[in-house]
């Protein structure tokens, strides 16, 4: 099989290599819960505290329901009904519009010393309100591609490399009308990203998708 | 000189069986994924966003994009207990 240029082994080696000599990233401390990491960290090379919410269940017996709402001290903030395969639809232009949001309830979080669940509910309910914000357009302007991408993702395990083409449509269609432009963080500069490459190399049809 | 038609009954019964078990099997896993193609290889994250899913509308497999969770949706998210062993 003949690989075009910027998929042969070696330059997606060498991607992987600038990538690891990058100061920032080789220098990433172990995580922990009573340390701060150092300040100067990019969001990127972060990594997330350890907590107890990470860990799988081992041999749970029952489910706890605590219905006991929030305090009256603290504001309320409408969750997101959005689910599964409509928020990884939507991820990247939720990305686009809230980085600042995300990265600072981030920064939070990792400063809060493994306080973050109390520390940041202010910086966390303006992820919430983000979030919804961009799922309310969407809806409003996009709901037939936003519709046609999440069926696609639901009917292949929610891989985005199977749904190429209606995924190409939702994001055409998330730049016209909400000026949202999906962009990955990290990508190399000189080669055609991932989603925008015809051919994808593990999906179930090998051949173009769009 | 033909095959008697007894010489091919059992590959009838075979044929019979296999295609019932099969087709019982497709049933079931299409009823059990509200008619999509079930879900492979997942994990935490995978299993807790289908939890949230039948939370938020009543299916596993069930989509909605709805901004706003349905009342009551903030206060049913269950803790897993575990027991102390030691």
């Amino acid at each position: 099989m003949r690989l075009p240029n910027h998929l042969t082994p070696a330059n997606q080696l060498a991607a992987k290599e600038t990538d690891l000599s990058h100061p920032q990233t080789r220098s990433s401390p172990k995580s922990c819960l009573n340390c701060t990491p150092p300040p100067d960290q990019s969001p990127l090379s972060r990594q997330a505290t350890v907590t107890m919410a990470q860990r799988d269940p081992q041999f749970n017996q029952k489910l706890l329901v605590d219905t006991t709402p929030m305090p009256d001290h603290i504001p309320k903030v409408e969750e997101i009904g959005t689910t599964s395969a409509f928020l990884a639809s939507a991820s990247f232009a939720i990305g686009a519009r809230c980085q600042a949001f995300n990265d600072d309830y981030m920064k939070c979080k990792d400063e809060a010393n493994g306080r973050g669940e109390f520390d940041c509910l202010k910086e966390g309910r303006k992820v919430t309100r983000c979030a919804a914000s961009v799922i309310k357009d969407i809806n409003t302007h996009c709901m037939q591609e936003f519709q046609a991408h999440v069926d696609c993702l639901e009917n292949n395990n929610q891989t985005f490399f199977n749904c190429r083409r209606p995924e190409q449509k939702l994001n055409s269609c998330i730049f016209d009308k909400l000026g949202l432009k999906k962009e990955v963080p990290g990508t190399p500069e000189n080669q055609v990203p991932v989603w925008q490459r015809p051919k994808q190399m593990y999906a179930e049809y090998p051949g173009r998708q769009f | 000189m033909g095959v008697p038609f007894e010489a091919l009954l059992p590959y009838g019964i075979i044929l019979g069986m296999f295609g019932l078990s099969g087709y019982g099997i497709s049933f079931v896993k299409g009823f059990a994924n509200d008619g999509k193609k079930a879900r492979w290889n997942r994990d935490l994250w995978d299993r807790q966003m289908m939890e949230r899913d039948l939370r938020l509308t009543g299916s596993e497999r069930g989509q909605s994009s709805n901004p706003t969770a349905p009342k009551g949706f903030d206060v049913s998210n269950p803790w897993k207990v575990e027991k102390r062993i030691f």
